[in-house]
């Protein structure tokens, strides 16, 4: 089959639901499908920063009402929740702010995406610095001085399998966010840098 | 049509399935292979669209803009599909009006055409994604220079590139219908 059969096959197929009388509906779904997507991102959002900040609430709480010793812990841990909740809000600030362009061309689309999910990978494999650690170190800060200074020798018995189990949690959140990283992110950049590979042939 | 912007972006909507709704369904049928994943490339294209109508910055026709958003969306639906079995398209699947004709020569004249075409569509899926992106833009009557616009490459490179894929579009078809 020639080129010239080939075009002429392409332009006698129909035109798929040309002049459909749907339009509407199609219009109206779409419309409540993004607002829906919206809608979850900004609740997503909420649930990130407002955890953030209501643990600055209670830790600086906790702080104020505490002995000295306790306060270090507490309030070192209000200072980390603090800074991973501005981190949260800056970063939902600045993507709404900046409004997403499309770019001009497919190339320069897919490499847009390999960018992000290469700052996802970033994010991701680094969650341990500045995510956790904070978090982990305040927490720990916290729970030795207050069993330290309130529960005298009987408190090691709290405390112990407290932090085992800080621990434990927080090598599974980080095992989560590896194996995302393996399963989800790196399949798909390896896929985009094979699709771009493409425009070098 | 240009997007204007006093224009909401419902009415850029409507008048882009009213113009050119069929370029969705050509990038659908390039890049999927079968009703399941047709319905959902479809609405995933429609809400690239959707997305990205408030940054269309007029500075290309809206038919190529729809297969610049059309494609990027197929390509990244089709990564997370990469490895699924090449299914063969339904006959259905082309919409309700291909088999709508009511006489029996008319009926057979269609069902050719709709064999034709699906092996067509069936050639193109086996191409590379930017052989199949630049198949369907020529096959639409657009020019080197728009297609190399849209895609990101050279109109030496697209004249190039069509050289080899007519050649090896030619070869699929053939060993298609054997």
């Amino acid at each position: 089959m020639n080129w010239d059969s080939i075009k002429t096959i392409w332009n006698e197929q129909k035109e798929i639901n040309k002049d459909r009388e749907d339009i509407e509906v199609l219009v109206n779904n779409i419309k409540s499908v993004n607002d829906g997507f919206r809608r979850s991102l900004f609740w997503r959002d909420v649930r990130e920063v407002g955890t953030a900040f209501l643990l600055v609430a209670i830790f600086v709480y906790l702080g104020s009402s505490e002995p000295f010793l306790q306060k270090i812990g507490a309030w070192f841990n209000a200072a980390c929740c603090f800074g991973v909740g501005l981190f949260f809000l800056w970063s939902r600030i600045h993507a709404r702010r900046k409004p997403r362009q499309f770019p001009s061309t497919v190339k320069g689309a897919l490499e847009a995406d390999l960018w992000d999910l290469r700052f996802q990978e970033r994010l991701l494999r680094t969650v341990n610095w500045w995510y956790l650690l904070p978090l982990g170190i305040g927490l720990t800060v916290w729970l030795v001085t207050s069993t330290v200074g309130s529960s005298g020798r009987f408190g090691w018995l709290f405390l112990i399998p407290a932090l085992l189990g800080i621990a434990a949690l927080y090598y599974w959140i980080y095992r989560l966010n590896q194996k995302a990283v393996e399963t989800d992110i790196q399949p798909k950049q390896n896929s985009i840098i094979s699709i771009l590979h493409q425009w070098d042939e | 049509m240009e997007i204007n912007s006093s224009v909401s972006i419902e009415d850029s909507f409507r008048e882009c399935l009213r113009e050119h709704e069929a370029i969705i369904w050509k990038v659908v049928y390039s890049f999927s292979n079968d009703s399941v994943s047709h319905e959902e490339l479809y609405q995933e294209i429609l809400l690239a669209i959707w997305r990205a109508l408030p940054s269309f910055r007029r500075d290309s026709k809206l038919s190529t803009w729809m297969y610049s958003v059309a494609f990027r969306t197929a390509m990244g639906l089709s990564r997370k599909k990469a490895r699924k079995q090449e299914i063969e398209v339904p006959l259905d699947a082309f919409g309700n009006d291909l088999a709508s004709a009511n006489t029996a020569a008319l009926q057979n004249s269609e069902d050719l055409l709709q064999e034709e075409i699906k092996s067509l569509y069936y050639a193109i899926r086996q191409l590379k994604e930017i052989d199949r992106s630049i198949t369907l833009m020529h096959l639409d009557g657009l020019g080197y220079q728009e297609i190399g616009g849209a895609l990101g490459i050279t109109e030496s490179n697209v004249g190039a590139r069509l050289t080899r894929i007519r050649k090896k579009l030619a070869e699929l078809l053939k060993e298609n219908e054997q």
